[in-house]
């Protein structure tokens, strides 16, 4: 009997206990917070974090209105939960946000080692970035702010991003609008089981604005989201040479740059393992769809890139090895399948128009084709790709750019293994759809390469190339019935089926 | 066929029209209205358009046009259309001057223009301040930066020697300097304007410079500097036959002024009917501090709430190598002034300072300098002013002694301000250095008991007080001082 | 952010800067319109100043909305006549320094410290009194802590809801003078643990919170409170456990102290 009762009061306690944790809403206004878009919350909102997280947790509830905000440090078991109608608007006073000296960036809001921390509902985080690194431009020419003013900007730690999370578990970034950050929009830095869906990120306000940075987290899913980015919209870093980047799903998203779509790198120090990305689509993007840059050391491998849609996009794929940072260690890029792939890439500058274009470099070249680029001895291994449709513009005129197919003239291409990796980095490329150079095992399968206008170059060349097999790949250039479309170069073991 | 001919000239008849009729849309100069796009080049390009061929109106509907310089020519109107705002960039580099001042609307010898419409004009001129302060903090634009603001700014709208001029039923706003400024202006109409200018420190409302048969009628003025404001810039020019009547206006300084340079002078200068609040200093201001004159002056039903002082009148001489200027023949009459305890403009963008403490609330003044400068011919008519009192002689002490009142100071170089003195002797009313001054039905009320008398009078002639009634609580206290003052009258 | 080395690249700024000790409050970026909250804005100036070899933050006529401050080495913040510092009405945006109550300007430990009031050179030859002014808006930030304390966010621990103007503690040289001190949420200045401080010609205005005392010195060397005008609900002057205390000439509305 006794024993009954105890147990019906602990599960009372239990179930009230329970109640509790999911009814914990506090309204920010409640503390003091006043959405006019003039007053400056910053200490407000960490009383009212610091609160919630001092008492079992719960979301902080941001109710429509205009929250202005410098930095603020989210804390464990609490959710910012912006509203439909309600901004976290950043102050465009650069004083009021703090670079954080254990992440070495700076950011309006933050989570370091925390868990359970989230920032949902369908408001609008906005950080007002254009004005903000403007006036810290000021600072610095009147010698306030130490900043070498590189490229006549303020380095890109020194500018807040939006969202700076590291070293935390359980992350949920949901439903948000992601607008106008002053650097990156949002970096998830060695972070576990972080959920990504639903959001939509407009990052266009000033230079570096990447659309997302995933550096070095394990278990990752994003989903369902759109990305429009200044610099890279989707972005896996890694910064860690003992860290990797690993078990990553992305479904579903729609990505739009000034740079790359998706992109592996270019900080490569550790590496990318088990990624899965699926039913991708980007258009608008001045440089690749996808981008693997393996140039810091670090390992790429286990890779699935299944579903891409890529329109008016400068070019389609990349991979990459290089060696810029490696300190040692040999980096590798290997196991990489990318099927079921639609691209159209266009003769015209695809971002033009779009605020922060990105520049026009490596010239004089005719279209880039993509490319798969290892190193001599640090060759690039396993890549499949499988039922692909490239549409490229041709018009490759050899008076503009050349590169022909004598042996010179293929050796003569640097290996360039210490710049930066970008598909253009060689200038003109001898091929108009495909250039292979220092890989094994190359398996194409159902793969169709179509020129709207004749180029001087074949489709296809393989400099350095140790097996491959082109299964039902097809060709089709204007008045090129004859023409040889694939050219092996120092090269064994090719098979055309 | 015929039908085509007759269409095409029907056509053709339109189009004449249109040219004979002078009506411009702004679009058509390729004039954009959303806000980003700087029209500078295509707005000046319009109105030179239009004042070349034989003038017009240029249009502009409801939207926001952004815009640097732009100067008005002779025989062009501009209609800002209910929610058309003419916006002023925020780039300093965007402004240009206009007969020497640098300015975001302006004219300069342009007869017959004209600015009408329920619209905006917006010099954004808070933002744009800060950006000129940037620039001269580097060097960039030379200018001083004292008081820690850029001296060299923009006003808002600068029109010099311009004839027959209206403004009519817009809103002009925001100038990064004084707001609205007719520099030896004639025949010129302000008529159902609204002037605000809180934007920046020393945004004066309305500045009256020089101009001859002007009248700004029906208007709202809300200033963080001077509200409505005259002033003499040229020692060979004076304002001569000015109305202002039925406006209403709010200032973090004075509300009517007259001043601060004085190097002209005013003539016939009507003020009829107005309405004065939340004033920091006073409601009415006339100082001939550079020499200069000011004479026949009316002020008539004027009402004050709210407002820290009444009545200042001044002869200073802050300029030694010129003679010093003249005040007489004003007649301030159907006055009606509440002065408040607390601070009359708080809460307003840019409060005026709190200035010369410590003192107890200042009385009304009437000073004019030493040595034979007295401020002549004076009349104060059908006045009540009432006073919150409370002064504390432990807060600040001035009393009635002779040395107390012989060690007032004459300050003839300083700002002149109501406040200037410190702590007077009087909580009503001070006069020094007047000549025939008359007091005729006043009412003189203190709230609560203050240590002073409500009127002091030194080192005047010729004063006559009639029907001058005292309320205050300490019923029994002389209520009347004088100090070397001869041809005294009491009725 | 936190340090504020000067670049090579800027090193013509950087001289003249360095070798300046009087510094505009708008270099800083520091906004005079009453409803920019300002301050990391002024804390970067004091900072900055310090690191410098110290000088003075200059203010001039205009609101200067703040949270509070730390004063640090040989920093002077002048308020020049019509130069408000408005303290924000909201509880969170104030910290104390050690020992000490919360304030606009605080101090821990600090040297050769002021905040002092001036005025133009006038025909009018008098002392700087009561001319810059700071205003604590205590009603309403006594409001706001209220409302928190209520609903239970902010904790129950004593004087953490009255801020003064002016708090210091464990200081050595401190001059506060000339000033208008209006509406502070608790004492007005607040002194605890200084040495060699001289508070004068202030006038003290803040009777919009019950208790609220004006000058409280406690447990300080070589204090002297001359010429001052305190007008407050609690006791003008207190002076605790304090050492070569020189008070003289101090006035309230009731007569002279």
């Amino acid at each position: 009997m006794t024993r009954n009762i105890a147990k019906i009061l602990t599960l009372g306690a239990a179930l009230l206990t329970g109640w509790q944790l999911s009814a914990k809403d506090y309204d920010v206004q409640e503390f003091g917070a006043v959405g006019d878009g003039v007053f400056l919350n910053s200490c407000v909102i960490q009383h009212a974090i610091d609160y919630v997280h001092a008492h079992g947790g719960g979301r902080l509830v941001f109710s429509p209105g205009t929250y202005v905000t410098g930095s603020i440090y989210l804390k464990s078991n609490v959710t910012l939960h912006i509203e439909q109608g309600a901004t976290l608007l950043g102050s465009t006073n650069p004083w009021d946000y703090v670079k954080d000296p254990y992440v070495g960036w700076n950011a309006m809001i933050f989570a370091i080692k925390q868990e359970n921390v989230g920032i949902t509902g369908k408001g609008v985080i906005n950080g007002r970035g254009f004005t903000t690194a403007n006036n810290m431009i000021k600072y610095i020419q009147k010698g306030l702010y130490s900043d070498p003013l590189r490229n006549d900007r303020p380095g890109e730690t020194n500018r807040p991003e939006n969202i700076h999370f590291r070293e935390c578990t359980h992350v949920l970034i949901q439903d948000i609008t992601l607008k106008d950050p002053a650097s990156w929009n949002q970096t998830y830095d060695q972070c576990r089981n972080l959920l990504v869906e639903r959001i939509y990120v407009d990052s266009k306000s000033y230079w570096n604005n990447d659309g997302i940075d995933i550096v070095d987290c394990d278990s990752v899913t994003i989903k369902d989201s759109f990305f429009d980015a200044a610099d890279d919209a989707i972005c896996f870093k890694s910064h860690d040479a003992s860290s990797i980047c690993q078990n990553v799903v992305v479904d579903n998203c729609t990505g739009r740059s000034s740079a790359s779509g998706l992109k592996f790198g270019t900080a490569s120090r550790g590496g990318f393992r088990n990624f899965k990305i699926t039913n991708l689509t980007i258009f608008d993007t001045f440089r690749s769809a996808i981008t693997f840059a393996a140039v810091d050391g670090g390992q790429i491998e286990n890779i699935t890139v299944d579903g891409v849609r890529s329109i008016n996009t400068g070019n389609v794929f990349y991979l990459r090895i290089g060696d810029r940072w490696s300190s040692g260690k040999t980096p590798t890029l290997k196991n990489v399948a990318i099927r079921n792939v639609y691209a159209e890439v266009p003769f015209t500058k695809p971002d033009a128009g779009y605020s922060y274009e990105g520049p026009v470099e490596d010239n004089p070249r005719n279209i880039s084709p993509a490319s798969i680029v290892g190193l001599p001895n640090k060759r690039i291994e396993n890549i499949t790709l499988e039922n692909i449709k490239m549409v490229y513009p041709g018009r490759g005129d050899s008076l503009y750019a050349k590169v022909g197919l004598a042996a010179g003239e293929l050796d003569a291409i640097p290996e360039m293994e210490k710049s930066y990796p970008e598909f253009s980095q060689f200038k003109e490329l001898p091929a108009w759809g495909l250039y292979v150079r220092h890989a094994d095992n190359i398996q194409l399968k159902n793969v169709s390469f179509k020129a709207q206008n004749a180029d001087y170059r074949p489709a296809v060349v393989l400099d350095d190339v140790n097996g491959a097999t082109f299964s039902g790949v097809a060709f089709s250039e204007p008045s090129a019935r004859k023409k040889q479309q694939i050219f092996p170069y120092k090269s064994s073991s090719i098979h055309v089926k | 066929m015929y039908k085509k001919t007759f269409l095409l000239c029907l056509f053709g008849a339109c189009c004449m029209m249109q040219v004979a009729a002078g009506e411009y849309n702004a679009s058509l100069f390729g004039i954009k209205s959303n806000g980003t796009t700087l029209n500078t080049r295509s707005i000046q390009k319009a109105i030179d358009h239009i004042s070349e061929n034989g003038g017009g109106t240029l249009h502009f509907y409801v939207g926001r046009y952004l815009t640097g310089t732009i100067t008005l020519k002779s025989n062009v109107t501009i209609h800002l259309h209910e929610g058309a705002i003419l916006l002023g960039s925020t780039n300093p580099y965007d402004y240009e001057q206009v007969a020497h001042n640098l300015t975001f609307i302006g004219a300069y010898r342009a007869e017959n223009i004209a600015v009408i419409g329920q619209g905006v004009i917006d010099g954004q001129g808070r933002e744009l301040a800060y950006n000129f302060l940037d620039q001269q903090q580097k060097g960039i634009i030379k200018g001083s930066t004292t008081y820690d603001r850029a001296g060299v700014r923009s006003k808002g709208v600068y029109l010099r020697e311009c004839k027959n001029v209206t403004f009519r039923g817009v809103t002009v706003k925001n100038g990064a300097d004084w707001t609205f400024v007719p520099d030896q202006c004639e025949d010129m109409l302000v008529d159902s304007v609204a002037v605000i200018g809180h934007a920046f420190w020393n945004n004066d409302g309305i500045d009256i410079v020089d101009c001859k048969n002007f009248k700004l009628l029906h208007s709202f003025v809300d200033a963080a500097d001077d509200a409505i404001c005259f002033k003499s810039h040229d020692a060979n020019a004076a304002s001569d036959n000015v109305e202002v009547r039925s406006c209403v206006a709010r200032s973090s300084a004075s509300a009517i002024k007259f001043g601060t340079v004085s190097a002209g002078g005013y003539k016939n200068i009507r003020i009829i009917n107005n309405k004065v609040y939340n004033t920091h200093r006073s409601a009415i201001t006339i100082a001939i501090p550079d020499g200069g004159y000011a004479e026949n002056i009316l002020i008539d039903s004027l009402y004050a709430y709210n407002t820290s002082n009444a009545i200042y009148l001044r002869i200073g001489a802050r300029n030694t190598s010129r003679p010093v200027g003249t005040l007489k023949n004003v007649t301030i009459q159907n006055l009606y002034c509440e002065i408040p305890e607390a601070k009359a403009d708080a809460a307003y963008p840019y409060e005026g300072p709190i200035e010369d403490n410590p003192r107890n609330i200042s009385p009304a003044s009437i000073v004019g300098l030493a040595g034979g400068h007295n401020i002549e011919n004076v009349t104060l008519r059908n006045i009540t002013l009432v006073y919150p009192g409370g002064g504390s002689p432990y807060y600040a002490h001035r009393g009635l002694s002779p040395a107390e009142l012989d060690s007032i100071p004459e300050m003839p170089r300083s700002y002149p301000e109501f406040s200037q003195f410190v702590e007077l002797p009087a909580w009503a009313f001070w006069v020094r250095h007047a000549k025939n001054v008359i007091f005729e039905n006043i009412t003189l009320k203190a709230k609560a008991y203050d240590y002073r008398p409500a009127i002091v009078i030194q080192e005047s002639d010729g004063i006559t007080l009639r029907n001058v009634l005292y309320d205050e609580p300490d019923k029994r206290k002389k209520q009347l001082h004088t100090y070397k003052t001869t041809n005294i009258v009491q009725e | 952010m936190k340090k504020f080395m000067l670049s090579l690249l800027l090193a013509a700024c950087a001289l003249t800067l360095a070798a300046q000790t009087e510094y505009k409050a708008s270099l800083f970026g520091c906004m005079s319109d009453g409803v920019t909250l300002n301050t990391r804005s002024i804390q970067t100036a004091i900072n900055t100043i310090s690191s410098q070899g110290g000088g003075m933050l200059h203010f001039y006529v205009g609101r200067y909305l703040t949270g509070t401050v730390f004063l640090k080495d040989n920093v002077t913040i002048v308020l020049h006549e019509g130069a408000t510092l408005v303290g924000v009405p909201s509880i969170y945006d104030y910290v104390a320094p050690s020992n000490a109550p919360k304030g606009i300007i605080v101090a821990e430990g600090q040297k050769n410290i002021g905040v002092v009031g001036s005025t133009p050179e006038r025909e009018l030859n008098t002392n700087v009194v009561g001319s810059g002014i700071i205003q604590g808006q205590g009603a309403l930030l006594t409001e706001n802590a209220q409302a928190q304390l209520a609903k239970g966010y902010l904790a129950k621990t004593s004087g953490q809801i009255s801020p003064a103007l002016i708090s210091f503690s464990g200081c050595t040289g401190v001059k506060v003078t000339g000033l208008m001190l209006q509406g502070a949420a608790g004492d007005v200045v607040a002194l605890k643990g200084c040495t060699d401080v001289e508070v004068a010609r202030l006038l003290v205005d803040s009777r919009e919170t019950l208790g609220c005392n004006g000058i409280v010195a406690d447990g300080c060397k070589n204090l002297t409170l001359t010429d001052n005008f305190i007008h407050v609900s609690g006791s003008a002057i207190q002076a605790l456990q304090s050492k070569g205390v020189k008070v003289k000439n101090n006035k309230t509305p009731k007569g002279k102290l």
